[in-house]
């Protein structure tokens, strides 16, 4: 991804996930670079198309926003306004392509152990629970060592 | 020297074995353990990693992205676009599954027989005599209410018994799960007895060889006989046969690249389409506490050929599913611990295809037909109803032309308007069948009824792509036990 494009998933992941969500504990994550990141763990025609949505998304408005401005121009409320109409826009494929811009921007955004403690995921908590059940005990049941 | 090795790193420094098993998931794990107690030399060779226990994350990207193929993002293209999860690391899908545990029907059983003549493998006795020994290698029990059980699963059997749908807690191989809620990260105390912590352990213990980041190419055939498999820099002579279990998708396509034609090869690809309704309760939920699955409402699959399971699908993707974006999003983060998911299985009947692309690596078309989605949203109707019996104050139906939330059981009739459309559902394909379907007519079948492909010699495909019809339960047990039989068979 080049920078410019990921300043805009930035800017994008920030308008989906607002800063103060979840208690603001992951306010001063890098959300561009995660989803750069993922552009470039993923399959090449993925990647393709996670760049594809960033485009659309930005230059979106331009063409059928209120105010003619790319996404980059417009307000908080407008920026949220358009990622919604995109998310619930009768054309499957459109509507699919947010769905799937939104879920890997959740997944970079709260793809991190501050939010996973914050909603109390996997016991993440608990004391002693990186401790390993020994898994050769069933086996010994069976007299395998 | 027999072991788990890292072709990457050490090769693939064996040339020659008995068996060469081509996959390590539920079928060439179980088909490994079965010849390598019998005595013979094993070799087994999987195209994804180890997973080090010590190195399992929580990060749902991060464990996907190393543990599935694809990263967790393939999918099956028709009308709509259906996400495909499978496991892609030594253990295969079983490494990341929720280790739920079914018998095959009896119903299927009997289908099978009748109309596929497989009585050979599909035999009562034989599969009886399997399946104790699995479940008792594997440790196979049920959740336990307040050990191993979260409340979504208690909110769930709750909500069942009120509206009298009949369900249970559900039968996993585990032993000492502690209810971390991580099975799809790959658990983190070995508790789960994947093919990676069970069976190909105990086939290292009898001599066989396992080989991770080991992709096979194509299988060796050379006068109607397979001799080896042939991958990135090895070649393996294969004395005895070749075991084919890559799953429903990669093993049609090995076949394929090998150079076996068939008219019904790729053919006959079936799924378990999935889709979730996912609830807001006033009380704390904690869905990722527990086992990842604990409870199943078994009463629809009669009726409706649905099966009905509490999930714990990782905060990330389920935050995807929450309406809106901005300050409406953060407004249900913010809620997240009070979230249940209960997922919605569909014994699907329909039928798609998969064969090699060169773009892709492998090319998947299906469709869900409208018949299966008027099943899909009676069932989702019921489960609503469930949700709201359970006490949710909000449900998320997750289906495009309907109320993106719904707040009271006065608004469930939206669901028989809801469209027969497999682009209206949020849906993802686990449980997959079909490509190699076996049967005696091999005019109909690729494989037989001992599952050697038909007019190959020693080339046999044990894992779910043999299904001749999908069975409407979690299919791990069932290719284990088919595999364990087949594997049994060749060995006398």
């Amino acid at each position: 991804m080049t920078q410019l494009e990921t300043h805009w998933a930035d800017q994008i992941s920030r308008t989906l996930v607002i800063p103060g969500a979840l208690d603001g504990v992951i306010d001063d994550s890098d959300f561009g670079a995660g989803y750069a990141d993922e552009c470039a763990h993923s399959p090449w025609y993925v990647g393709l198309v996670l760049r594809g949505l960033l485009w659309l998304v930005w230059f979106g408005p331009l063409v059928a926003g209120p105010r003619r401005r790319t996404f980059g121009g417009l307000d908080a409320q407008e920026r949220e306004a358009w990622l919604d109409r995109l998310l619930s826009a009768d054309a499957y494929l459109l509507r699919t392509g947010a769905l799937f811009l939104k879920l890997t921007v959740c997944t970079v955004a709260l793809g991190d152990m501050r939010a996973l403690k914050q909603i109390g995921a996997y016991k993440l908590d608990e004391a002693g629970d990186e401790e390993t059940t020994p898994s050769l005990v069933p086996l010994g049941k069976r007299g395998v060592s | 020297m027999s072991g788990f090795h890292d072709a990457l790193k050490a090769g693939v420094f064996v040339d020659e074995a008995d068996f060469v098993v081509v996959g390590s998931g539920a079928g060439g794990g179980a088909a490994a353990r079965a010849l390598a107690r019998g005595g013979a030399s094993v070799v087994v060779l999987e195209e994804g990693p180890l997973a080090e226990t010590a190195s399992l994350g929580v990060v749902a990207r991060e464990s996907m992205s190393r543990l599935f193929r694809h990263g967790g993002k393939m999918a099956a293209f028709g009308r709509a676009t259906l996400p495909i999860l499978q496991g892609r690391c030594v253990g295969g899908t079983t490494f990341v599954n929720s280790a739920i545990i079914w018998r095959l029907p009896d119903k299927i059983v009997a289908d099978w027989v009748k109309r596929f003549g497989l009585s050979a493998t599909v035999d009562a006795a034989a599969l009886e005599r399997v399946y104790r020994v699995i479940e008792d290698e594997m440790s196979v029990r049920a959740v336990e209410e307040g050990v191993t059980s979260g409340r979504q699963d208690l909110l769930l059997r709750d909500a069942a018994a009120q509206v009298g749908i009949a369900g249970r807690f559900m039968h996993r191989s585990e032993f000492g799960c502690r209810g971390s809620g991580r099975c799809l990260h790959g658990c983190p105390h070995e508790a789960k007895q994947s093919t990676a912590v069970n069976h190909l352990r105990r086939a290292v213990a009898d001599g066989a060889n396992v080989f991770a980041n080991a992709e096979v190419r194509r299988v060796l055939i050379e006068r109607g006989r397979a001799v080896g498999v042939q991958g990135r820099g090895f070649q393996i002579k294969a004395r005895r046969a070749v075991v084919v279990a890559a799953s429903a998708i990669q093993s049609p396509n090995l076949l394929h690249r090998s150079g076996v034609r068939h008219p019904h090869l790729g053919h006959h690809f079936m799924a378990h389409p999935g889709t979730t309704i996912m609830a807001l309760y006033p009380d704390r939920v904690g869905a990722w506490s527990g086992a990842s699955q604990g409870y199943e409402a078994i009463g629809l699959r009669d009726e409706l050929g649905i099966k009905v399971e509490s999930i714990n699908v990782p905060p990330e993707i389920a935050a995807a599913r929450m309406p809106g974006a901005g300050k409406r999003l953060s407004s249900y983060l913010d809620r997240l611990d009070h979230l249940a998911v209960w997922a919605l299985a569909i014994r699907a009947d329909s039928e798609g295809r998969v064969r090699p692309s060169l773009m892709f690596g492998d090319r998947v078309d299906y469709q869900v037909s409208s018949n299966d989605l008027g099943r899909l949203r009676k069932g989702l109707k019921r489960v609503g109803e469930m949700h709201f019996v359970a006490g949710a104050k909000e449900i998320i139906p997750g289906v495009f032309g309907l109320p993106e939330v719904m707040t009271s059981p006065d608004q469930l009739h939206l669901f028989d308007d809801a469209p027969l459309d497999p682009r209206a559902y949020s849906m993802v394909a686990t449980h997959l069948f079909g490509g190699c379907r076996a049967g005696i007519d091999p005019a109909t079948s690729v494989v037989n009824a001992h599952l050697r492909v038909h007019d190959v010699q020693s080339l046999y495909v044990m894992d779910a792509s043999v299904f001749p019809t999908n069975t409407g339960v979690n299919p791990q047990h069932s290719i284990m036990a088919l595999s364990t039989v087949a594997a049994e068979r060749l060995l006398t």
